[in-house]
């Protein structure tokens, strides 16, 4: 089956005084869920600038939805839901400051739609007798409200700069189903792009990851794929300098170790007694994160 | 008018007057209170004095109402600030700052002018010096184009620096207008009176100086707000 994409990124730069992101050549896939994957620093926030218009590319294209590369076009940005991480509205908005702005902002943003998933999320909306301003209200709350800000508009393309760092485990789950919920709405034609640290948690939501170390990316794909060409490789202490050529990176101690490694070594790893198992996706990270930090 | 109006409000929620209607009732107060006690105690040297400066003060404070909302406006243009975010993604974000700026200006030029009226009006009411209102008026287009030179300067420090002047400004103003009114010198007032002259001439440079910062303001705001700022 052939996939379209629904962000084509061919040769992107950003350069800072004290910081590179790129060349950057990422293929986020049609009608499903990206998770941007990195350590602190690693780009993620400055690729979701530069996806959603807040931050200039220094050189490169992005094509969006196979057809348009200007983010500057306001019909494109009509079709790009953008929350950023966090304090993404002024800190003296209400919930009814937020709908008056977004609607002069947005076309397609639905203010009775925002006020529902307001009340949804358990947050004020501009229904509630005297709303508190983003000021007043927790780190978790401020990302409820702009999550429903973002939902509450007919979008394309969701791009979300860690949606679930500040949510409580409960309201992740939640996210993770809205987020389903989402792309199912959109017939396949509806994608999502969010960089997450709460890999575990938000695995469920996602279907293709891109994982990215200094400004580059160094691993991307299905994530069902990806589980496919890496394995956890698990054995005894004694075993680990045997298996240590055949491991990306790994763990040891005095009794056992742990591993990431190619699936093509599974067989190899077997011979000399160690096992392997299929990755999750957090160990997929840490895996190829770690490999990442020793080999820079 | 009305897409001015609405790219105003995209950047404050709802249009700010809240602030203008608590400053002027607060005058209001402040002039009743003290014309109510110059009467009881019958021109007290300390009521007179403190009266006579208050009078000079609130003309340039009422031109400088308006101008917080610039501002205020200028101060969702940085990076760091909460919302920046949110500004810059919006379709048409620059065109939409352009708007939300000029509106700012008639805002502060529109509610200067208005709080000067109604400040003059009230000291009128209690027969009190209202030189300090023709400061202000006079003070009021320059504050505001410096205002737009310097919304978008990088350091924050330096537009501090001009905001402190700004205020500056308007202490000078009011000491000179005390300073005046002493001793049988002629008031501003007076002086205004006996030749209008050099005041509309300070005046056209007031509003040549604004003209200036707001085309600049405007320029900058579709065509370089943003463009070299870092997001990470």
């Amino acid at each position: 089956m052939e996939i379209n994409n629904c962000v084509s990124i061919k040769g992107l730069t950003k350069k800072y005084s004290k910081f590179t992101l790129g060349e950057l050549d990422i293929n986020i896939p049609e009608g499903m869920a990206t998770a941007l994957i990195g350590a602190n620093g690693a780009g993620k926030t400055t690729l979701i600038d530069i996806l959603c218009g807040v931050t200039h590319k220094t050189a490169g294209d992005v094509v969006y939805f196979n057809e348009k590369n200007d983010i500057g076009d306001p019909a494109l940005r009509e079709r790009i839901g953008y929350c950023a991480s966090n304090a993404f509205f002024p800190l003296t908005f209400t919930a009814k400051d937020i709908a008056v702005s977004m609607e002069i902002a947005y076309k397609s943003f639905d203010r009775k739609k925002f006020a529902e998933l307001c009340e949804k999320f358990e947050v004020d909306s501009e229904n509630t007798r005297k709303p508190r301003n983003m000021m007043k209200q927790s780190d978790g709350n401020r990302m409820r409200t702009c999550l429903a800000s973002v939902f509450a508009r007919d979008t394309d393309l969701l791009v979300l700069d860690e949606p679930g760092s500040s949510l409580d485990p409960l309201m992740r789950d939640r996210l993770c189903d809205r987020m389903r919920e989402y792309l199912d709405d959109g017939d396949g034609k509806r994608s999502i792009i969010f960089s997450t640290h709460n890999i575990a948690d938000m695995e469920n939501a996602a279907d293709y990851a891109v994982f990215m170390d200094r400004g580059k990316v160094i691993e991307q794909g299905f994530i069902e794929e990806l589980k496919e060409k890496y394995v956890i490789a698990r054995g005894d202490a004694e075993n680990y300098d045997k298996a240590k050529s055949l491991l990306l990176s790994g763990n040891h101690n005095r009794t056992t170790f742990d591993g990431l490694a190619l699936a093509e070594n599974a067989e190899k790893l077997a011979e000399i007694g160690v096992e392997s198992e299929i990755p999750t996706l957090q160990q997929l990270s840490i895996g190829l994160l770690k490999y990442a930090e020793e080999h820079r | 008018m009305k897409k001015y109006i609405q790219s105003l409000r995209l950047f404050f929620g709802r249009v700010p007057l809240r602030q203008m209607l608590i400053f002027l009732a607060v005058v209001a107060f402040f002039v009743v209170l003290f014309a109510g006690l110059d009467l009881i105690t019958s021109n007290g040297d300390f009521i007179n004095g403190m009266f006579e400066g208050i009078s000079a003060m609130i003309g340039p404070v009422a031109a400088m109402m308006g101008i917080m909302q610039l501002i205020a406006v200028y101060n969702s243009c940085y990076h760091e600030v909460p919302g920046y975010k949110y500004f810059r993604s919006v379709p048409d974000s620059g065109v939409q700052l352009s708007r939300g700026i000029i509106a700012a200006n008639a805002l502060s030029i529109i509610s200067g002018i208005a709080m000067l009226a109604l400040t003059f009006v009230m000291l009128r009411m209690v027969n009190a010096d209202v030189s300090g209102i023709i400061l202000g008026a006079l003070l009021l287009p320059v504050a505001t184009g410096i205002c737009n030179f310097t919304g978008f300067l990088k350091r924050r420090s330096t537009k501090m620096l001009v905001l402190i002047g700004i205020l500056s400004m308007t202490g000078f103003a009011a000491g000179f207008c005390v300073g005046a009114s002493e001793d049988g010198e002629p008031t501003i007032m007076e002086m205004f009176m006996q030749n209008c002259l050099p005041f509309v001439g300070i005046l056209a440079a007031g509003l040549v100086i604004f003209a200036a910062g707001l085309i600049f303001a405007v320029n900058y705001a579709k065509k370089k707000w943003g463009v070299d700022e870092c997001a990470e």
